[in-house]
């Protein structure tokens, strides 16, 4: 190769998704469309309810995606910062407050939003200041009990409505629905605030796709991917690791307390009951499932989760009339479990992941 | 021994670009590095050599800030660097190698150079979307620069693979060449030839004079004595932590405690016999 041959090419030829991973990627995420469409009982409301539930993961899990796909940090405490970014919007807006139902809040719906985000920020700095010097183990380890630790703050906290939560902080969300919403949601049978969120939801996972594509294919996604491979080479070469580790942290708090904002939006009350670990850790599935460390994995991640988890849900059901339907709700998520196993067997960089990256690991 | 060396003392005062003064390190009740006083005039290659676990490794480890020193002072260009975090070290100017390559695998050979290019406008992260066409503008004069050291270090047909796939030797070349993207002042290598081929060592010895020629400052730590003694200026020998000679490479081949360091307290009482046996 010459110096010319070389210059044309481009930078990240190798480091891009591959295309035969990413046809076979898209063809998966498609199926478990196509899966989610063809069912018996199939009703607009059902698809529009799961591919809402997809888009909140989806921008948790791009969350993930840029602090541990491309910074190699292990945040397990995502939930965390979704509560902070939920919380802070459902506080601002209108809403009723706690057993008594206070009513508060008047901050418009922009700012509010922005507060949810710089929220995820802050969360960020604070947690990420004292721990990201440390091995990486550790901040996974804290993070889990920072967000356990907040959501035992807000059932304690009478000012944060304690079990009992907020409620009715969707109005402000439902008054900016454009006209044209309400005819659609008209021919599809569903609600009009239903299909509105839809819409806004997956306007976000376009928008944080976006955002994502041109930080990381920068510099600064270049310096990232350094600090994950090996912070002291990127240290020796004169870059800050520590400011670059503490603001993935930083965006990737921005991007989980937006999605803090769907999912509040999406379940229409909050209280500390909806935040639990496995908030996290659906989040993550996704993220391992589309390929930690690819753009659009994570995405993809989210929707062929939610698409197994909801239409495996009368499965047993329909094999075994007898059993509990308890017994038959938990049964997906072993479905899931095995999934994932099978998954990092034959794949382990997930659908859209790189396996070249994950044999490159051990040196 | 230090006075073997006239020209340090003679032109110190404004030749000297970094020098550490009673710098130590102990990891537990190993003394790793206790040096009173190293200079290292600007300009020149200068080797540092000794036995295995002398502490060379660890004195530069100390002066890159990835090691913090338990006393002492380190100043490069008049500035004391003693407790600055090593990424601000590197961008004074004072970059340095690894013994143990740190390769960053899972990127390319290219992204490995130009990641280490200084002053990137698209280092920043709001600039990643308000200056798109600046940082292509800045992408593409990275590019062209990083591939002419590849070239040079014959890298050029490796540029788009991973740098994990690389051989060790190849490792070794690229982390050299990846120090000087970063344009620096002074390069500590540690052991940069081990396991290059030795007629593309001996082209990489002769870039290094050349860029010693137009500047640049080397100290580097090599077990190959032909190595040392071809492009060495100045020759600096540690043993368990501390400096025990210093000179030109013949003053230093010549000091008997080198040797003695070299071969063990044996050698010294072999010596004094020798000397003792001689009428
Ligand atoms: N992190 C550490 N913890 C404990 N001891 C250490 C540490 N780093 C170095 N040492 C000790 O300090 C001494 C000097 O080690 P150093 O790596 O600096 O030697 P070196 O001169 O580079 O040797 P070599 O030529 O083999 O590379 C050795 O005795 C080593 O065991
Ligand atoms: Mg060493």
């Amino acid at each position: 190769m010459t110096i010319d041959e070389a210059r044309t090419t481009d930078t990240e030829a190798p480091g891009r998704d591959s295309s035969s991973q990413q046809a076979i990627g898209t063809l998966i995420a498609l199926l478990a469309l196509l899966w989610l469409f063809w069912s018996a009982d199939f009703a607009w409301v059902i698809v529009l309810g799961v591919l809402i539930k997809a888009a909140v993961y989806a921008v948790s899990a791009m969350s993930l995606n840029l602090e541990f796909g491309y910074t190699g940090l292990l945040n397990f405490g995502q939930v965390g910062f979704m509560l902070v970014g939920a919380y802070t919007y459902a506080l601002l807006i209108p809403h009723e407050l706690g057993r008594a139902g206070t009513a508060g809040g008047s901050w418009p719906l922009w700012a509010a939003v922005i507060a949810a985000m710089v929220a995820g920020v802050l969360l960020g700095l604070v947690l990420g200041v004292p721990t990201v010097r440390l091995r990486g183990d550790y901040l996974a380890i804290v993070t889990i009990a920072i967000a356990e630790i907040l959501r035992l703050v807000v059932r304690a906290l009478p000012g944060l409505g304690q079990s009992f939560g907020v409620i009715k902080y969707n109005e402000p969300f439902d008054d900016l629905m454009p006209g044209f919403v309400e005819d659609w949601a008209q021919a599809l049978d569903v609600p009009p605030n239903q299909l509105w969120l839809f819409l806004v939801a997956w306007l976000t996972v376009v928008a944080v796709l976006g955002a994502m594509a041109l930080m990381i294919r920068s510099p600064w996604g270049r310096v990232l991917r350094g600090v994950r491979d090996d912070e002291d080479a990127v240290r020796a070469l004169g870059k800050n690791a520590f400011w670059y580790k503490l603001q993935s942290l930083m965006i990737g708090g921005a991007i989980a307390g937006l999605a803090g904002v769907l999912f509040a939006i999406d379940q229409g009350q909050i209280s500390p009951a909806k935040f639990l670990p496995l908030v996290t850790f659906y989040a993550w599935t996704a993220l391992i499932l589309g390929g930690a460390g690819s753009l659009v994995g994570p995405v993809a991640g989210s929707v062929i989760f939610w698409v197994i988890l909801t239409q495996t849900s009368s499965l047993a059901g329909d094999l075994f009339p007898e059993w509990s339907s308890t017994a038959v709700s938990a049964t997906r998520f072993i479905l899931m479990g095995a999934l994932i196993m099978i998954l990092m067997v034959f794949r382990p960089q997930g659908l859209f992941g790189k396996r070249e990256e994950l044999s490159l690991e051990i040196q | 021994m230090r006075s073997n060396d006239v020209r340090s003392s003679d032109t110190r005062s404004n030749d000297v670009i970094l020098s550490c003064r009673g710098v130590r390190k102990h990891f537990g009740g190993v003394v790793a590095v206790e040096v009173a006083e190293f200079d290292v005039e600007r300009n020149t290659v200068t080797a540092l050599i000794g036995p295995n676990g002398a502490g060379k490794t660890t004195l530069f480890d100390l002066i890159t800030g990835f090691v913090d020193p338990d006393g002492g002072t380190i100043v490069f260009e008049e500035t004391d660097i003693t407790d600055k975090p090593a990424h601000a070290i590197a961008r004074d100017g004072l970059v340095r190698t690894f013994q143990l390559t740190r390769i960053l695998n899972k990127m390319t050979v290219l992204e490995n150079m130009m990641l280490a290019a200084r002053q990137q406008r698209g280092e920043r992260v709001q600039n990643t979307f308000f200056r798109r066409r600046d940082i292509a503008h800045q992408e593409a004069e990275i590019k062209v620069r990083a591939l002419a050291l590849l070239e040079r270090f014959s890298l050029l047909p490796l540029a788009y693979e991973y740098a994990g796939r690389l051989s060790g030797g190849q490792k070794k070349l690229l982390e050299l060449a990846r120090a000087l993207m970063t344009d620096p002042t002074m390069v500590l290598l540690d052991e940069p030839m081990a396991g290059v081929n030795p007629a593309l060592g001996e082209q990489l010895l002769r870039y290094v004079l050349e860029l010693r020629d137009e500047g640049m400052t080397f100290l580097f730590v090599e077990h190959d004595m032909d190595i040392v003694m071809r492009i060495s200026d100045r020759v600096v020998v540690m043993a368990t932590g501390e400096i025990i000679s210093d000179g030109t490479a013949d003053d230093v081949r010549s000091d008997p405690a080198v040797l003695a360091a070299y071969l063990g307290d044996h050698a010294q009482e072999d010596i004094a016999e020798a000397e003792g046996e001689q009428p």
